[in-house]
């Protein structure tokens, strides 16, 4: 019975369990799903993540390749994010070009990256002008329920702190490039920004939304963290909010960051071991 | 930060023109300083049969730069027009059709976003489509010194510590969007909010004196 | 939306007139709608409209490795948008008909007529040449875009300034507009479209035809030419049993008009030249203010800080709230770690009992939620409780 009355009032069916102060799920409004973060979990790649935030699951894989820099910017290696949201991880999705979802999250996470300055791209430099790395970071949806920009940011941020770029000879007159494989260094992380993601429905703020609630929700504000800085409050449209509401939500995620970054460093030094 | 003869708390020079161009039907041309942008918007008008919806009219949104082909940066701005669009507009009112909005890129020396929201909120209101409420964006920057500078150009933002932009109702002065760049505080973040939320309401009486003249010059 | 069609009634209507030498903007067959053209603040910015279409040309440049087939010359691509602001049924990346059609006549005219000096453009033969690129978007149709786009082209390219660069051995520096001057680039001619429309196999043939007369005329003769007088290429398409004396006493006049439309060209980039000189601000802002009288300038704007207010103490205490409640936090949730390289961020429920399970096996390596007793109890309405 619940489920026809779910398909058929979707919104009813939500607001009835909002009103008492629970979710479909058994979360209270303002609890997190439980986040599982794996590391290394690409041995070909240079650096990876899988990570899981209830089900939502995305995998990160970074690839590190030679390249020439750009004439303006000849100190500067380049970090390349593509997010992707193949048909596999949820139906919404069809194959072929990118869907507006993607393209915009990658924009969102290559921006958020930029902005915080957790990796400076002058360290990726090998020879001015000449020779730097470029980082291939690809983030891969496998299974799509909500919050994935929170789970792309983390996916990318724990795979960095795992990359290991050998370290390369070049020899400008022949232009002889030599890499040494045993010499592997981790590349310099300056901070850890972390994300998490609210949907506001009617005059609620439910924290972590599954892509169920995400759908019925009129609007949904994604909050960016890195050391006790902001880094960045995103809210496209959607229903308005008064200040304060906002402002708890920020709290809120100040808080949660702390744990996530605990998370990440966890799962690393688990590796290392 | 208390120096009156600095300017960094005006708002530069908002100028617009309706009715710019024949085939939309409602257009403005919108210039903030030195950024200026067309909008243009056609509706209800017909819909794609993938794209319809049966409780509401569909909402499609184009940001078209003024060189080269819209990348993924022009689709984050898109997103967030469309979803101020489908908040403000009573898209119920118009079943199984579709309400286009065009941003058009002219010059942009800064606040291109907030430019582009104002614009597309005179251009709705020229086409006279149902609103709910109007919309108002305004941005500002916050430079190294910790100082704020509404409105800045493109120099300032360009060397700013972090940017800031909002998007008010005129109804509640609630919040509908607000899309950050740059690292700052909880403090700066509501110092930088009250001072957009200022600038909106100006904005909202430029709107109504605005709209005032048009409509008594028609009669 | 799919384009609307011109009914019948229209079409005889509007033949009807031309037969009786009327046009319905009450313009001769030879004449031509205003033109106007205005430049914005950047450099190869132009906007340009006739009558009440309206086109705007962006012209932009980078470093590229030459063709290999010319590898001492520059490239040149212009590229007509039909942006969906211009018609209702103009979609964004679409290779419509028209959209190849203007293209194409575009290309013909601006770069396979040699206009432009590509040969200036080469900074080292085979390896850096600078490439341009037009980009014209189209604002407003209301017929004859060619025309429009073309003057829109033209004029931008020769407004355009690229930054200077010196070359030191096998770098390339790019000065920026404020370090050196920005050079002009070399225009050997000046060619533009000037198009007529076909109505009656021939009898009848209009200069400039608005959306209306485009659409019910059965040929459109497009013709590219320079002040000089020469075809720079010739376009007709349709169907019209046209003999070649129409063809090219069409071509004088065009001839004509194209001068006519050249010096405009000319003297509306030597004003915005002297304008530059003088440092008088330029750009469509300016532009626009100048254009209309009505137009109220907002001076309302301007915040004052008195009127400002900050409440900096509110804002101390919250920062103080979230570093004392940081401390707290660890009763929210707990991390653990499982084996290879994992861990994991549980949530503690607010009355300290843990809900979900985890358990490292290969086997259900997933999050599992056990429901407590405590839930139950709060488990929402009747309605759904049935199950």
């Amino acid at each position: 019975m619940a489920k026809q009355f779910k398909s058929l009032h979707p919104i009813k069916f939500y607001r009835d369990y909002l009103n008492q102060n629970v979710r479909p799920d058994g979360r209270l409004l303002s609890k997190f799903r439980p986040v599982i973060v794996n590391t290394g979990s690409i041995a070909t790649a240079d650096g990876s993540a899988l990570v899981r935030i209830g089900k939502t699951t995305v995998i990160c894989g970074i690839k590190a390749e030679l390249a020439q820099p750009k004439a303006e910017k000849p100190k500067e290696g380049f970090l390349i994010c593509n997010v992707d949201l193949p048909p596999l991880c949820s139906s919404k999705f069809r194959p072929g070009p990118p869907s507006d979802l993607a393209q915009v999250t990658t924009r969102f996470v290559a921006d958020l990256i930029l902005n915080s300055g957790c990796i400076h791209l002058r360290d990726l430099c090998i020879l001015k002008e000449k020779l730097v790395w470029c980082l291939y970071a690809d983030l891969i949806c496998l299974d799509y329920d909500g919050c994935l920009i929170d789970a792309c940011l983390l996916a990318l941020l724990t795979a960095l702190k795992t990359v290991k770029l050998p370290s390369v000879d070049y020899d400008v007159a022949i232009d002889k490039k030599v890499v040494n494989e045993d010499e592997k260094k981790s590349i310099l992380i300056y901070n850890t920004p972390v994300s998490t993601t609210y949907a506001i429905f009617e005059d609620k703020i439910i924290t972590d939304p599954t892509a169920e609630e995400e759908d019925l929700s009129s609007g949904l504000i994604t909050i960016v963290v890195k050391e006790k800085e902001l880094c960045s409050v995103h809210k496209p449209g959607g229903s308005p909010i008064s200040e304060e509401k906002l402002y708890d939500c920020i709290q809120e995620t100040i808080k949660r960051a702390d744990l996530l970054n605990t998370l990440i460093n966890t799962a690393i030094s688990e590796q290392t071991h | 930060m208390n120096v009156i003869d600095d300017n960094n708390l005006l708002m530069r020079k908002v100028n617009c023109k309706l009715d710019i161009l024949s085939r939309p039907d409602g257009s403005v041309l919108l210039s903030q300083g030195d950024t200026v942008v067309i909008a243009g918007v056609y509706g209800p008008i017909e819909v794609k049969t993938q794209k319809m919806l049966i409780n509401k009219a569909s909402v499609e949104t184009f940001y078209r730069p003024k060189s080269g082909t819209p990348g993924i940066g022009d689709r984050l701005y898109e997103s967030i027009i469309q979803n101020i669009c489908e908040t403000s507009l009573v898209s119920a009112l118009y079943p199984r059709s579709s309400i286009v909005v065009i941003i058009q890129e002219m010059q942009n020396y800064g606040g291109i976003i907030s430019c582009a929201v104002n614009a597309c909120c005179f251009a709705l209101l020229n086409s006279g489509i149902d609103m709910k409420f109007l919309v108002a964006s305004a941005s500002c920057a916050l430079d190294d010194k910790g100082v704020f500078h509404l409105d800045p150009d493109k120099l300032l933002s360009d060397k700013a510590k972090a940017n800031f932009v909002f998007v008010f109702d005129n109804i509640a002065k609630r919040i509908i969007a607000s899309h950050t760049s740059g690292s700052f505080n909880l403090a700066q973040y509501e110092e930088a909010l009250e001072l957009c939320k200022k600038a909106c309401d100006a904005i909202f009486d430029f709107y109504k004196t605005k709209m005032k003249n048009e409509i008594a010059n028609k009669v | 939306m799919r384009e609307s069609v011109i009914t019948n009634c229209e079409k005889k209507f509007i033949i009807k007139n031309l037969e009786e030498h009327r046009r319905l903007d009450g313009r001769a067959f030879d004449e031509f709608r205003d033109l106007s053209i205005d430049f914005g603040r950047d450099w190869g910015c132009c906007y340009v409209s006739l009558g009440k279409t309206r086109v705007l040309a962006q012209v932009s440049c980078e470093i590229q490795q030459p063709k290999s087939s010319r590898p001492s010359e520059g490239i040149l691509s212009v590229n007509v948008e039909l942006n969906p602001l211009g018609a209702p049924h103009f979609e964004p990346n679409r290779q419509t008909d028209l959209f190849v059609i203007l293209n194409r006549i575009l290309e013909k005219c601006i770069k396979d007529s040699k206009a432009v000096d590509l040969e200036s453009l080469c900074i080292k033969v085979n390896e850096k040449v600078w490439a341009f690129r037009v980009d014209v978007n189209v604002l407003n149709h209301e017929g004859n875009i060619i025309d429009c786009a073309s003057i829109a082209a033209l004029a931008a390219l020769a407004h355009f300034r690229r930054p200077d660069i010196t070359c030191d051995g096998e770098d390339t520096i790019i000065h920026s507009y404020s370090e050196r001057d920005p050079i002009h680039t070399v225009i050997h001619h000046y060619p533009v479209c000037i198009s007529y429309a076909i109505f009656n196999e021939g009898d009848v043939i209009v200069a400039d035809p608005t959306l209306l007369e485009e659409g019910v005329a059965d040929a459109n003769l497009i013709i590219g030419l320079n002040g000089y007088k020469e075809v720079c290429g010739l376009h007709l398409g349709g169907k019209a049993f046209l003999d070649p004396d129409s063809i090219l006493r069409c071509t004088t006049k065009a001839a004509g008009r194209a001068n006519i439309v050249i010096q405009h060209i000319k003297k509306v980039l030597a004003e915005d030249s002297e304008k530059r000189n003088k440092g008088i601000v330029i750009g469509f802002e300016s532009a626009l203010s100048s254009s209309s009288a009505d137009i109220n300038s907002l001076e309302k704007l301007s915040l004052c800080l008195d009127n400002w207010k900050v409440q900096k103490k509110d804002k101390k205490e919250s920062v103080v709230v979230t570093v004392e409640s940081n401390s707290e936090t660890h009763v929210d949730a707990t991390v653990e770690s499982l084996d290879e390289s994992s861990a994991v961020l549980l949530p503690v429920e607010e009355n300290g009992q843990q809900v979900w399970n985890v358990s490292s096996s290969e086997s259900d390596s997933d999050v599992e939620m056990i429901v407590p007793q405590s839930f139950k109890k709060i488990k929402p309405s009747s309605t759904i409780c049935i199950d």
